[in-house]
């Protein structure tokens, strides 16, 4: 078992059904409420060399993104996850429950539940009461399927934790930002808050916090935002770390874009989502936030005064490469230095000129 | 004083030293082969000795994909960085730079100081890289150094659709087996390699002067094709394998100012 | 052999097509309100406009891909900087419009004047129809279109037909335009009309020897998209399906010494339909049903006509965002196929994995599985992409394609 097989059995065996959710950002703080423990499946890259399994499901032109979470899926679905949720985001994901109750052995099955969130802006008619009728299938389901009940005040409970949580990173982002603590460390933190209850992703951050306050800050390098849907392999953040710079943005899926809004409080789930989805930092998976995007970005990197940019690619994901060309113009038009990375599997084959590039790019927006 | 340059390619190393008025006194290169920090000291060694010095350069900078194998270095910078010097010292009006070497091809834009100001590189794939030319005259049987002077009697333009290597040579091997001309053939991958390197060089909005460099810059049938693609001659130094060295050795002099 | 006699059929297909976009051109002149649309959107609501046309981007890309000048298209889109691995479709389209329609073979759609696009056809479509709403500045209107598992729910349809009629709200407003729900009607009469003919000329494939190859459906699919709701259309299918009738009476096919009866699943290779089909003929082999071709006029994991009786013309167009194939998950779309191979008793199914369409291939492999196991069908997957040739390799293909026809022999035994 691997670190986060085994972090992810912890999980299981601490006593709540652990519920697997798939992509990013489905209704935690709903799950989290019932007594279930959501796990996001995302960021298995680091853990898995190979996807053996998924190669019997998925052609190698699908994102790793697919490709992992299939392999994690079936390798042992069994022993840490007690079912699992997906809502629709890209034409790669939506085929992936089905491959995955096939790859199941059938002792295997897992319950499954589809989540349809409306790929557009609240607003528009209908939209509204839709994804309430899609919340109200989803809790008669939980409900069902692990024998708990809805209730109002758990709810607001659960999403003043995720608020909390998410001012928490904010602020490990900040320090990460002042050189108090190097921007990988806290992706490798990050990468392990997916598979933690709130509670413990509360208290992890704040030992992290902690311990940023007492440090000096670095000597700061060249300040680059990165983004993307997934941080870079860690040994890809080392090298921008050892080349100088200093990561003070993160418009990553599983941080900033996840992070930076919390909805208003509220008992009611319905208002509660679609505020959620309204008005989420921008995400390429979220249709309706494209308009948004490059303002959002633009006032991240003011914000954090980054000098240039990375974008961190995930190779087959058309959701990003189709915004990319435009950002990456418009950025440059600004003179903010851009450097595009590609990752997808088998990238150890490519570090090496992985590593030029981002030296390259250090030397270039040096002067 | 004396500066040297050492550039630990993936198919050659190369070595440039420079006097104190950052005129070339030697200039030795060497297949690298497996071993890239011996192939560094040895071709070091060997321009050290071509140059009559007694003792090694005041300043050595290492670059390539090979750079942190030297051990000798008192710096490390990028190809990128190195070619960009390099080409500038020799062509002081380039704006663009394009380098094919064996397993990667790169487009440097140049600004008007001389900086660089953007660049890209091909990634995993090898097409538009020296090595799909290697692959592609083995499938052949055609010497590597003749694929210009071939393609150049060309009278045909045959069109090679695959962009992965794997599925090129089987293309080829098709072509081959249906008789038709090699020279057509070879030009035919001439132009699916620079439809590649043109796709990249578009996005940087190349200007001239338009400067060639690396390995595949000594063909010209390759030469020829990225001129007609770009619109403009394309130039290419006396040897194009020398210039990431010679921009690491300046940048050793550079070293010594500072 | 396979014959390539070009039909009346086929040779009024060339006319029509090049008419519509012609009208397109002159139309969009004349001060028609544009709007391109996502294949699967519903095309006979603008039929209930005086002066609205639509343009359909994905067809216009296959045309374009079928006439040799995808990949010179493609490569202008990658040199804008858009990455090779995004589906071809949308290079082509966007290396030909941001070019003032450089190379197309229709000399390029006219400039929309609104975009709407369907996430339940793929997802992707909407970002690519995004790409023009920030270049151009031009409004975009996603339907959301629940994905479907299952059969279409109640509540679904109702979801969909609200969004069809903010649709029409959207174009009234934006166009100026009062729009005609007796018109919508009549167009979609058309429509259902036009898929029954459809369906009487893919029975053809039922006769022994086939009636018609899997690639003449592909093309004649064409004016389907792009010109739905119109009576033209109704009147060529009827036209279509009689012909060919007729030829399977007088004992015409494209391959009469068929051997093998073959099965596609996926989108058309549109830069080899034509060597393909020969090179396939030769070996008496002949692709003579798709998965891809049974879109028009039946719906979720069936095969079976439609059936709109009961269902008002909103309604109606809201099922059909379910039409087989695409918006469907693994286990409807198995169904389908098993039907098709039972119908027309097939020997082998070609599973072409499509790198330009994900929703298309990301689950053939499992599919692949079911239909070799279960139904004990012999398979085979090859590489291929709907509109880049620089992605296929015929070699490739065929040696998989010929392994396949020895497997049947093999069964046979």
């Amino acid at each position: 078992m691997n670190a986060i097989q085994s972090q992810l059995k912890a999980l299981h065996d601490a006593g709540k059904p652990v519920l697997g959710c798939f992509p990013l950002y489905p209704p935690l703080e709903l799950i989290h409420s019932l007594g279930i423990a959501p796990a996001v499946l995302w960021g298995f890259k680091p853990y898995f060399p190979q996807v053996p399994l998924a190669d019997k499901h998925l052609q190698n032109y699908a994102c790793s993104v697919g490709r992992y979470l299939v392999e994690f899926v079936l390798q042992d679905a069994g022993e840490t996850l007690d079912g699992l949720l997906m809502y629709n985001a890209c034409d790669t994901l939506r085929n992936l429950p089905e491959i995955i109750g096939r790859g199941l052995a059938k002792d295997a099955a897992l319950p499954l539940h589809t989540f349809h969130v409306p790929a557009v802006s609240m607003e528009r008619r209908g939209a509204r009461e839709y994804l309430k009728d899609r919340l109200d299938g989803l809790i008669a389901w939980l409900e069902a399927a692990f024998s708990v009940k809805f209730d109002p005040d758990a709810f607001e409970k659960s999403v003043n934790l995720y608020a909390e949580m998410r001012g928490l990173m904010q602020k490990a982002q900040k320090f990460a930002g002042e050189g108090k603590a190097l921007f990988s460390e806290l992706a490798e933190l990050c990468g392990k808050l997916n598979f933690m209850l709130v509670e413990d992703q509360i208290a992890a951050l704040q030992d992290f916090c902690g311990a940023c306050e007492q440090k000096t800050p670095a000597p700061a390098g060249s300040r680059v935002a990165i983004s993307g849907i997934l941080p870079p392999p860690p040994e890809i953040l080392k090298a921008m770390e050892g080349a100088g710079l200093t990561i003070v943005g993160a418009d990553l899926a599983n941080m900033h874009r996840a992070w930076a809004y919390s909805p208003t409080p509220s008992k009611d789930p319905a208002a509660y989502y679609a505020d959620f989805y309204e008005n989420h930092f921008p995400c390429t998976t979220l249709l309706p936030t494209a308009d948004r995007r490059l303002p959002a970005l633009e006032s991240m990197l003011e914000d954090c005064r980054a000098g240039a940019w990375i974008f961190a690619g995930e190779k087959f994901c058309e959701h990003e490469y189709f915004e990319l060309p435009y950002v990456e113009k418009a950025l440059k038009a600004k003179g903010i230095g851009v450097l595009s990375l590609e990752f997808s599997l088998g990238d150890e084959q490519n570090l090496g000129s992985m590593k030029t590039r981002i030296e390259a790019f250090a030397e270039m927006i040096e002067k | 004083m004396f500066f040297a340059g050492v550039d630990i390619g993936s198919t050659s190393t190369e070595c440039v030293i420079l006097n104190e008025s950052g005129e070339i006194v030697a200039a030795d290169m060497r297949p690298t082969g497996a071993n890239s920090a011996k192939a560094a000291q040895a071709v070091l060694d060997s321009a050290v000795e071509k140059a009559g010095l007694d003792a090694p350069p005041h300043r050595i900078v290492a670059t390539g994909y090979g750079r942190v194998s030297a051990p000798f270095a008192h710096k490390v910078v990028t190809e990128i960085t190195c070619h960009a010097r390099g080409v500038l010292h020799l062509f002081p009006q380039v704006r663009t730079i394009v380098d094919v070497g064996g397993q990667d091809s790169k487009v440097i834009r140049i600004g008007p100081k001389g900086n660089v100001i953007d660049f890209v590189m091909n990634d995993k794939c090898s097409a538009g890289s020296g090595r799909f030319l290697e692959v592609m005259a083995r499938a052949l049987e055609v010497e590597l150094d003749d694929l210009g002077p071939l393609s150049e009697k060309s009278a045909e333009e045959i069109s090679i659709s695959s962009m992965c290597t794997v599925f090129a040579e089987s293309e080829v091997i098709s072509l081959v087996a249906r008789a038709v001309p090699v020279e057509d053939i070879i030009n035919g991958i001439h132009k699916s390699i620079v439809n590649r390197l043109a796709s990249q060089m578009q996005r940087m909005n190349p200007e001239p002067d338009i400067v060639m460099t690396g390995g595949v810059a000594k063909n010209s049938g390759m030469v020829k094709k990225l001129s007609m693609a770009a619109g403009h001659t394309v130039l290419v130094p006396e040897n194009p394998r020398m210039t990431g060295a010679l921009g690491a050795a300046l940048t050793a002099m550079g070293l010594e100012r500072e | 052999m396979a014959q390539f006699v070009k039909t009346d059929a086929g040779k009024r297909l060339t006319r029509l097509i090049t008419n519509g976009y012609m009208d397109n051109i002159v139309k969009a002149q004349q001060g028609a309100f544009v709007v391109w649309i996502a294949i699967i959107v519903p095309a006979e609501i603008f039929a209930g406009f005086d002066n609205v046309i639509y343009c359909v981007p994905e067809s216009h890309s296959a045309l374009c891909a079928g006439k040799g000048v995808g990949v010179s298209l493609c490569e202008k889109a990658e040199n804008l900087g858009y990455s090779m691995d995004l589906c071809s479709y949308a290079r082509i389209d966007m290396g030909c419009h941001f070019n003032q329609g450089a190379d197309s073979p229709a000399g390029g759609l006219p400039k929309p004047d609104l975009l709407v696009s369907n996430n339940n056809n793929c997802t992707l479509l909407a970002k690519w129809f995004d790409v023009y709403h920030r270049e151009w500045d031009i409004p975009h209107f996603i339907l959301d279109i629940p994905f479907c598992y299952q059969p279409q729910k109640q509540r679904d349809m109702e979801y969909i037909v609200s969004q069809f009629q903010d649709l029409i709200q959207t174009v009234e407003k934006l166009s100026g335009q009062k729009f005609n729900p007796e018109k919508m009607a009549q167009a979609w009469e058309n429509s259902v009309e036009a898929a029954k003919h459809w369906r009487r000329f893919l029975a053809a494939a039922k006769n022994k020897p086939s009636g018609i190859t899997a690639f003449d459906s592909f093309v004649q699919m064409a004016p389907t998209l792009t010109m739905r709701g119109t009576p033209e259309l109704a009147e060529h299918y009827r036209f279509l399906a009689d012909e060919t009738e007729a030829r399977v009476d007088q004992g015409i096919v494209p391959a009469p010494n068929e051997k093998y009866r073959l099965l596609w699943d996926n989108i058309a290779p549109w830069h080899q339909l034509r060597k393909m089909s020969s090179r396939l003929g030769a070996l008496d082999a002949n692709i003579i049903a798709a998965s891809y071709t049974y879109c028009i006029g039946s719906l979720e994991g069936s095969l079976d006509p439609l059936e709109f009786a009961s269902l008002s013309p909103l309604e109606g167009m809201a099922r059909v965002q379910n039409f087989t194939i695409c918006p469907h998950g693994l286990q409807l779309r198995g169904q389908a196929m098993k039907q098709a191979i039972e119908e027309m008793d097939i020997d082998g199914v070609v599973f072409a994995s499509n790198r330009s369409c994900k929703v298309y291939s990301l689950m053939q492999m499992d599919q692949q599985r079911y239909v070799q196991e279960e139904l004990g069908v012999p398979t085979v997957m090859i590489d291929v992409d709907h509109a880049d040739e620089r992605k296929y390799s015929e070699e490739t293909a065929f040696v998989r394609l010929e392994a396949l026809l020895e497997s049947i022999d093999e069964a046979r035994r």
